[in-house]
């Protein structure tokens, strides 16, 4: 239904970013802790309007711009990740002075541009969407500007991230070049009447791939991702770690499923190089990260090794694990950065593991939920974790990927010894010296609170959420 | 009348990138570069796109060469590389440009031949752009405005200088 | 188009030869002295090219930005009357998010010497 109401939540974000600037740049330095409010109050409303629009089918822009199930859901999750990483920032900043509005309105413009980038079915639009969500991340990784940490990561992250841009525009191009259209669904209709497309749309479509590949961070393109993820103020790699993936997710979801189940000859190609994408991250993410003693580390490749998880099941064509998988790793990466970022004061953090010995007796609420996060990033149940993964490791059964199931199931074997090190080192290590943290942070219990009824929600109780995420995928058939 | 700007257009162009080339200084090399951009432009315009004529001139020959020259002031170019890694360089320009020079030699091959077929369909007039941009293309177009702002407010926050904290 | 060639040709003429000209009837007398930048007769200090601040790069990435959004204009203003009402509204909502910006910056200081 072609209506204005597609635009709302997209103009509130972009909005609510605006006020924000606008107040940051007038309002007294003592009144600014008022604008993480605002920009919560904005996605509240924002969030009332996706609601709304469930099963609606609003379409603006001559079908530019779309709002279909699926798109409503990873908005929607979008909003809850921006919301908690809101929350986790609010003290975070001003400890670690990084204490200016335009935070939040740079966080919010990169809500935006993820947004933008799951409710358009053109290309043109998802790379400007991108473009939106990678400019803002710059800015938003070199914030701590007297950590020169910090800035190494804004301009590792920009070089590569506008080499990422310029793969993915390649590609684009070529596909246009191909196909005479930007439209997804019509590219993969010209794949499908399978005129002699030649190698230039399979090299277009293997460059996008490349390109997203950088910004989901799988193997051979995940060079950025330990130090960005390192020198970024901590809040933001919680956001890098889930927000840029997902909505990687989302629109690899949206090219790639009608591309291997409709196109039969061609798409073998693509799907080796998946295959192997995949099992590349899974091994090599694990391996490294257990040599890693820096928690920021450890969970950065750990998000890299959960990528080829996602992959898999790409590649086993089944959206809804999909889908449901990305949700609880929102919850639960999430909560493992909001458990990391507790272990802090006046312009110190705690990243080293050393730090983290005997934790989870000093501090029992934080170093408990941490616990949980922990075993559900490695797949223990009764936690969302778990159903996750197995969701997706039974469709890769199901579609005679058994091989990947081997190899994936392995690496997070692997995985289990550096997640559980952390625990043991919270349980089981005497502290050699004393770590006090400023424990007076509402925003940041909240979250921990809220990750965790998430993750045991979805890992005890998915009904709910299953049947919403499937009634998102039927938007793909 | 257009083939006698056309080798004008060319004989300066050749000779602004010659210059950028071999000209050591690098405040020089930029200038020149604009130069070559400003040329470009003029072709454009003979090919009948003048939006992309003044989309040259204005981009590339205006806002492009300010950061290439921003760059040149920002850093210390003077030291020159060390010779060993100097000949490696040369070797690989080398290889690049034989590759380049095929490919343009079989572009040109394929033009040609569209040409005698076809003959060339006018395109990119500035009113044609407009009407895509301004009907079919007015999601993109409003979102540019987004993706200004976000970089503006990166340029702002990151450079400059923040109260007392 | 003859005319247009003419003009090409005389004032392209005269700008040649009046670079020229200097470099033919001027006397030719130079010493190292005269060739180096004027500096009062001492030698010179420094090179003209120094590295410089990263603050002086906001002002050139401004421009640059709105650089960007004046090439919107020019098809713009050509389509204003096919449109009509409609491209009105179009470059208000484009304009005031930029305007937004602009008033950002300023409030910012991004306009002002930094000392």
């Amino acid at each position: 239904m072609n209506s204005f109401s597609a635009l709302i939540p997209l103009l509130i974000i972009v909005f609510a970013s605006l006020c924000i600037m606008i107040l940051e740049a007038f309002l007294k330095k003592e009144n600014k802790d008022y604008l993480a409010y605002i920009s919560i109050i904005f996605l509240v409303v924002c969030g009332f309007f996706l609601v709304r629009a469930w099963n609606k089918d609003f379409s603006y822009f001559n079908g530019n711009l779309f709002l279909d199930n699926l798109s409503l859901f990873f908005s929607f999750i979008f909003l809850i990740t921006t919301f908690l990483v809101i929350l986790i920032s609010m003290k975070y900043i001003s400890l670690q002075g990084v204490n200016c509005g335009e935070y939040y309105s740079l966080l919010l413009l990169a809500l935006s541009g993820m947004l933008i980038m799951v409710s358009s079915g053109d290309l043109l639009v998802i790379f400007l969407g991108l473009e939106v969500l990678s400019i803002s991340s710059y800015s938003l990784a070199g914030l701590r500007r007297k950590d020169e940490k910090s800035s190494e990561a804004a301009i590792k992250y920009f070089l590569l991230g506008c080499f990422a841009s310029a793969f993915l525009v390649y590609g684009i191009a070529l596909l246009y070049g191909a196909t005479y259209s930007t439209d997804i669904a019509s590219i993969i209709n010209h794949f499908q009447s399978g005129e002699s497309l030649g190698l230039m749309a399979l090299i277009g479509l293997g460059m996008f791939v490349i390109g997203f590949g950088f910004k989901i961070a799988v193997v051979p393109f995940h060079m950025w991702t330990p130090d960005v993820y390192e020198g970024a103020p901590t809040p933001i790699t919680a956001f890098f770690s889930v927000g840029p993936k997902a909505v990687g997710f989302a629109v690899l979801l949206r090219v790639l499923y009608p591309y291997l189940k409709n196109v039969q000859d061609s798409s073998k190609a693509i799907f080796l190089l998946l295959c192997i994408i995949s099992v590349l991250t899974m091994v090599v993410g694990n391996l490294i990260a257990l040599r890693q003693t820096n928690l920021k580390r450890i969970l950065a490749y750990s998000s890299i090794a959960h990528a080829g998880y996602l992959l898999i099941a790409i590649l086993a064509q089944d959206n809804a694990s999909l889908v449901f998988y990305l949700t609880v790793y929102i919850f639960m990466n999430i909560g493992a950065f909001a458990a990391v970022i507790a272990l802090g004061k006046k312009d110190k953090e705690y990243l080293e593991l050393e730090d983290y010995a005997g934790i989870g007796f000093k501090y029992p609420w934080i170093g408990a939920t941490f616990s949980v996060f922990l075993l559900s990033l490695a797949g223990f149940p009764p936690t969302g974790g778990f159903l996750a993964k197995f969701y997706v490791f039974s469709a890769a059964v199901r579609q005679d990927l058994v091989p990947l199931v081997i190899i994936g199931v392995l690496a997070s074997l692997i995985s289990v010894f550096y997640y559980l090190r952390i625990i043991v080192y919270m349980y089981m290590k005497e502290p050699s010296y004393e770590v006090d943290i400023n424990i007076d942070n509402p925003g940041l219990f909240l979250v921990l609170f809220l990750c965790l009824y998430g993750v045991l929600q979805l890992g005890i109780f998915p009904g709910n959420v299953l049947i919403l995420i499937k009634q998102a995928v039927t938007a793909l058939l | 009348m257009a083939h006698f700007l056309f080798f004008l257009l060319a004989i300066v162009c050749i000779a602004s990138v010659l210059g950028m080339i071999i000209s050591k200084n690098q405040a020089y090399n930029a200038l020149f570069l604009v130069l070559a951009f400003a040329c470009m432009g003029g072709f454009f315009a003979l090919l009948d796109a003048p939006f992309i004529a003044v989309v040259q001139i204005i981009i590339y020959a205006g806002a492009i060469m300010i950061l290439f020259i921003f760059v040149i002031m920002m850093i210390n170019l003077r030291e020159g590389l060390p010779p060993e890694r100097k000949k490696w360089t040369l070797y690989f320009a080398l290889g690049i440009a034989v590759v380049l020079f095929v490919e343009l030699i079989l572009t040109m091959k394929s033009a040609f031949s569209s040409l005698k077929s076809g003959g060339i369909e006018k395109i990119g007039s500035p009113t044609d752009i407009g009407r895509l941009l301004f009907t079919e293309y007015l999601y993109p177009f409003e979102i540019t405005s987004i993706l200004i702002i976000a970089a503006l407010v990166g340029a702002i926050v990151l450079v400059k200088k923040r109260d007392k904290e | 188009m003859i005319e247009l060639f003419l003009v090409f040709v005389i004032f392209g003429f005269l700008g040649v030869l009046l670079v020229v000209m200097n470099k033919l009837l001027g006397p030719k007398r130079s010493n190292p002295t005269k060739e180096s930048p004027f500096e009062c007769g001492s030698p010179y200090l420094q090179d003209g090219i120094n590295p410089f601040p990263l603050k002086y790069s906001l002002v050139a990435f401004l421009f640059l930005l709105f650089d960007i959004e004046v090439v919107f204009f020019f098809p713009w203003a050509l389509v204003f009357k096919e449109i009509g009402i409609t491209a009105l509204i179009v470059m208000f909502a484009y304009i005031f998010i930029l305007l937004i910006g602009f008033i950002y910056a300023w409030k910012k200081g991004a306009f002002q010497w930094e000392r």
